[in-house]
C-alpha cells in the first residue's frame, strides 16, 4: 500500500512535469525508479515508455480540444520520426556512440544558448498563443510557423527518431526546440504539439515491451495512474503559466540532457 | 478526435485503477511478475492481468487517435494530411508487426 502510494506520487510529479514541458516524463521516471526505488533499469525503461503514452494522451485530450496542439504539424514531423526510428542505426552505423553523445551534448548546449537568448528578448508570446489557432487547416488561417523551415525540422525529426533507440532521447527534448526555435512557434504550442505526438512515437515501443511481458503491472499500474492524473493537471496548468517560465524550466531540462550526454561521451 | 483521447485515457485508467485496487484488496504486495507474455497474463484472470489489459488499451489509444485524425482529414478533403497520417499509421503498423513477430520468434 505504502509503496504503491509512493509510486503513484512519483508518477504524478512526472506526469505534471512532462505535460508542462512537452516531455514524456521518462527523464524523471527512469532515475526515480532506478535510484529511489531500486528497480532494475529494464523495468524502469518499460514502465517509463508506457508512462510516455499516459502523459501524451492525458495532456493531449485537453490540448487537441482547446486547439493548443498543432495536430497537422505534429503528424508531419512524426512521419520523419517514425521513418527515422524504423531505419534506426543508420546514423549510429557511421558514428560511434561516444561521438554521437558528444554531438548531442553540443546540440543541446546550443539549444540552451538559443533559448536563453530568446528570454532576453521582450516576449510578445503571452498573447500570441491565444491569437494563433494551432488547429486551423492549411490555408489563409493556418498559423504562420507551420511551413516555416519545415525541411530542417523534418530532418531533425528524422535524426531524432534515428538515434532515439541508441541514446534514449529523441522525444520532447528535441521536438520542442525544433518547433519553438527552428519553426518559430510559441513555446506553448510547441509543448502541446510535442505532447500530442510523443504518445504516437512511444506506442510501437511500448507495445513491444508489453507483448514480451517486460512491463510489470505491479509497478507500472500505480505509476501510470499518477502520471495520467499529473498530465491532466499539467495541461490545464500550462494554459495559465507564463510562457517565460516554461522556457526557463525547459532551459534547465535541456542543460540537464546536455550534461548527461557529455558524461556519456567522455565518461568511463 | 480529442474525444478518442479522452475516452481512451479514462477507460484505460479506470481498468488499471480496478486492477490496482483488487491487487491491494487481495494483499498481493510488491511486484507481480512478468512471466509468460501479456496474453498469458491477461488470460490468468489475476488482478495484475486486469492492470495489463488497461495498459494495453492505453497503448492502443494513440493509434485509435491517428485513425480518427485520418477519417477527419479524409472528410475535410485535406489530401496532404491524409497522406502524412497514412504514412505514420502504416509505419507504426510495421513496427507493431515486427514486435509481434519477434516476440513469437523469441518464444515470448
Amino acid at each position: 500500500m505504502g509503496i504503491d502510494l509512493l509510486l503513484a506520487a512519483a508518477g504524478l510529479s512526472a506526469g505534471l512535469f512532462g505535460a508542462l514541458l512537452g516531455l514524456g516524463g521518462g527523464i524523471l521516471i527512469v532515475p526515480l525508479l532506478t535510484l529511489a526505488f531500486g528497480y532494475p533499469l529494464t523495468t524502469a525503461v518499460a514502465t517509463s515508455l508506457v508512462c510516455v503514452i499516459a502523459t501524451s494522451t492525458g495532456a493531449a485530450a485537453r490540448n487537441v480540444r482547446t486547439g493548443r496542439a498543432d495536430v497537422r504539424l505534429g503528424l508531419t514531423l512524426e512521419s520523419g520520426t517514425v521513418i527515422g526510428a524504423l531505419t534506426g542505426g543508420i546514423v549510429a552505423g557511421f558514428l560511434p556512440e561516444r561521438v554521437l553523445a558528444g554531438l548531442f551534448a553540443v546540440l543541446m548546449l546550443y539549444t540552451a544558448i538559443n533559448m536563453a537568448r530568446g528570454l532576453r528578448r521582450p516576449a510578445p508570446e503571452a498573447g500570441a498563443v491565444e491569437e494563433l489557432d494551432a488547429s486551423a487547416p492549411d490555408g489563409p488561417d493556418a498559423p504562420p510557423y507551420r511551413n516555416h523551415r519545415l525541411a530542417p525540422a523534418l530532418a531533425g525529426s528524422f535524426v531524432a527518431g534515428n538515434v532515439s533507440g541508441l541514446l534514449g532521447i529523441g522525444g520532447g527534448a528535441i521536438k520542442v526546440p525544433l518547433v519553438h526555435l527552428v519553426m518559430g512557434a510559441p513555446i506553448g504550442i510547441a509543448v502541446a504539439t510535442s505532447n500530442f505526438i510523443i504518445g504516437v512515437t512511444a506506442a510501437a515501443g511500448a507495445y513491444a515491451y508489453l507483448i514480451r511481458g517486460d512491463v510489470d503491472p505491479g509497478i507500472t499500474g500505480p505509476v501510470v495512474l499518477g502520471v495520467a492524473a499529473g498530465a491532466t493537471l499539467g495541461a490545464r496548468l500550462g494554459e495559465h503559466i507564463n510562457p517565460r517560465w516554461l522556457a526557463i524550466l525547459f532551459l534547465f531540462v535541456v542543460l540537464y540532457v546536455a550534461v548527461q550526454m557529455a558524461i556519456r561521451a567522455i565518461g568511463p | 478526435m480529442s474525444r478518442v483521447l479522452a475516452v481512451g485515457t479514462l477507460l484505460s485508467m479506470g481498468i488499471v485503477l480496478i486492477g490496482v485496487a483488487l491487487t491491494l484488496a487481495g494483499g498481493e504486495g510488491g511486484p507481480s511478475g512478468t512471466d509468460g507474455g501479456f496474453l498469458v497474463q491477461i488470460a490468468a484472470g489475476k488482478p495484475a492481468s486486469i492492470v495489463t489489459l488497461g495498459l494495453l488499451l492505453l497503448v492502443v489509444t494513440p493509434v485509435a487517435e491517428l485513425v480518427a485524425a485520418l477519417v477527419a482529414f479524409i472528410r475535410a478533403g485535406e489530401r496532404r494530411y491524409v497522406i502524412v497520417t497514412s504514412v505514420v499509421l502504416v509505419l507504426l503498423a510495421a513496427g507493431v508487426l515486427t514486435a509481434t513477430l519477434f516476440s513469437h520468434a523469441l518464444g515470448g
